[in-house]
């Protein structure tokens, strides 16, 4: 079974309190298993992914393995840690900016796996990253084939304003 | 009795605010949805009961809400808002083709008669309806295809369709405002649409008397005189006698007639109430004091209405959708800030109370007047 772990607002959507286990058929990838994902769950569509263009949500991150996968063709093979059940894929909200010091850890983000600090709008940017509740194992093997980038590294170049309702000023 | 339901969307959730016919005691719910930005909740004219949410989200986008219950419990719907054809380009803020892309619902507006028809505008501007409960959503994409559509550009927050009328004498008539194109109008259920801004005046954009272009920011009808629209532009306070067919400026003596909200009595359709806003940068109240201003003549003539609203040191902004009446026998008038109190007068503006003072800031307030 594959392992997906969701950022706390699309749990609640889907209305899942942990890790989510899904069945996926062939060969495991971004793609197929987000399409498990969201057959299981119908609610998450849109959410993740664009309906039409299937691409990424910008501010959605995928990791895997201390691997930051976002990048990464949806049709690319995804770790066989990922493959075999031994390690979870992460659905990440984007998080960007702060201090070393106040970048969270692996650790906290997979307990976590929400959002925090900067993201795409300001309402949320100096909010702290909530505690999470799930259960995670520990010390998993890094069996993965990629490198280990750390997991602050998780920005999109471009932020967009968003959630203002204030008018054109000129 | 009657009793009246405040639902009430704001950056990080939605509440809803209950009281008796005597609006003195409230009970709050919420938040539902915490967390997410709820740029606006309706409820069905035609079953109060039934309520829509938008549900917003800058990193997992769209939902939308329905509850069956009057709020108590909600369930997901559709959020797969696609636009019609290929959805070409409008101007972005530098004068440059932009695709149209989707990106959040700002108004919900319930079908005056059939509480599974609803209507959705959205950012990038576009009319969208459902006729299954919010399941499924179609664009209405005669009003895109306008041959204006191309010159469309966005406000500060947006190009956003944040106004839906729906005409109570003609069903096939709708009304909607778009930040910063205008206003339009349909006389044929959304097949085919109009520039109603004839008469509107803006001096930020290249020519004052364009036909779009105008930074409208909400538009308001009394049910018993649809043909009269009151509207509050960046800049001015407007009415029309004739539909939007010509718009005169019933600004009068307002302190400044920038703001974003307008709203009409319920039982008085002459009786209009704004909240002028210091511009441009600002948007605040004029010397940080908090006024409704009421006009009982249609316009031109307006008095200050303070009673209970904090009248120093106030740097709150009501924005467009934050201002709603009810329609029990003293007309209730109700509206948010950005600082989180939702105030409410049961005596059409002589006095006011907040029901909440520190909800996260509000985007939308809507009332129901429940039998």
């Amino acid at each position: 079974m594959i392992r997906v772990v969701l950022p706390a607002h699309l749990r609640t959507i889907a209305k899942v309190s942990g890790e989510v286990q899904l069945a996926v058929e062939g060969q495991v990838t971004q793609r197929s298993v987000l399409d498990a994902l969201e057959a299981q769950y119908p609610t998450l569509q849109g959410t993740i992914r664009d309906h039409v263009t299937q691409k990424r949500r910008p501010f959605v991150r995928f990791f895997a393995c201390e691997q930051d996968l976002s990048h990464e063709s949806p049709d690319a093979p995804l770790p066989a840690a990922v493959a075999s059940g031994a390690e979870p894929f992460l659905v990440v909200g984007a998080i960007a900016g702060g201090r070393d010091s106040l970048r969270p850890t692996r650790r906290q983000l997979l307990a976590t796996s929400s959002v925090g600090l900067s993201g795409p709008g300001g309402a949320q940017s100096s909010e702290a990253v909530p505690a999470g509740e799930l259960n995670l194992p520990k010390n998993t093997p890094p069996t993965c084939r990629f490198r280990s980038p750390s997991f602050d590294v998780l920005a999109e170049s471009k932020l967009e304003r968003i959630g203002t309702r204030e008018p054109v000023v000129l | 009795m009657s009793s009246v339901r405040v639902l009430v969307g704001t950056k990080k959730g939605a509440f809803v605010l209950s009281s008796d016919g005597k609006r003195k005691q409230w009970d709050v719910s919420g938040p539902h949805f915490a967390g997410w930005e709820m740029y606006h909740v309706k409820g069905s004219p035609a079953d109060p009961n039934r309520l829509y949410a938008s549900q917003s989200s800058g990193w997992f986008g769209q939902m939308l809400q329905r509850s069956n219950d009057g709020g108590k419990t909600w369930e997901p719907v559709g959020n797969k808002f696609v636009y019609e054809g290929t959805p070409g380009t409008h101007q972005w803020y530098d004068g440059t083709p932009h695709p149209w892309e989707f990106k959040r619902v700002w108004h919900l507006e319930p079908s005056l008669t059939d509480p599974d028809t609803v209507y959705a505008g959205v950012e990038d501007a576009a009319l969208f309806r459902s006729t299954d409960g919010g399941q499924n959503w179609k664009e209405l994409a005669g009003l895109r295809d306008h041959e204006t559509g191309p010159h469309w550009q966005p406000g500060a927050g947006g190009m956003c369709l944040h106004t839906i009328l729906l005409d109570p004498a003609d069903p096939r008539r709708i009304f909607i405002a778009i930040s910063a194109a205008g206003a339009f109008r349909t006389d044929d259920s959304g097949q085919t649409w109009r520039p109603i801004n004839k008469g509107l005046r803006s001096q930020y954009i290249p020519d004052p008397n364009a036909e779009v272009g105008h930074c409208v920011h909400h538009i308001t009808q009394h049910r018993a005189r649809p043909n009269v629209l009151f509207m509050q532009k960046h800049w001015d306070v407007m009415r029309t006698d004739n539909a939007g067919d010509s718009w005169t400026e019933v600004s009068g003596n307002l302190p400044t007639d920038f703001g974003f909200v307008i709203d009409v009595h319920a039982h008085e359709p002459d009786t209009v109430y704004v909240v002028p806003i210091k511009s441009d940068s600002e948007h605040f109240p004029l010397e940080g004091k908090l006024r409704v201003y009421r006009s009982r003549t249609g316009g031109n003539e307006w008095e200050a209405l303070t009673n209970g609203l904090p009248q120093s040191d106030c740097y709150v902004n009501v924005l467009r959708d934050a201002m709603a009446v009810d329609s029990l026998d003293s007309c209730g008038v109700y509206f948010g800030t950005t600082g989180g109190q939702v105030y409410a007068s049961a005596d059409a503006g002589d006095n006011w109370a907040p029901i909440v003072r520190d909800l996260p800031a509000v985007l939308s307030v809507e009332v129901q007047t429940l039998q």
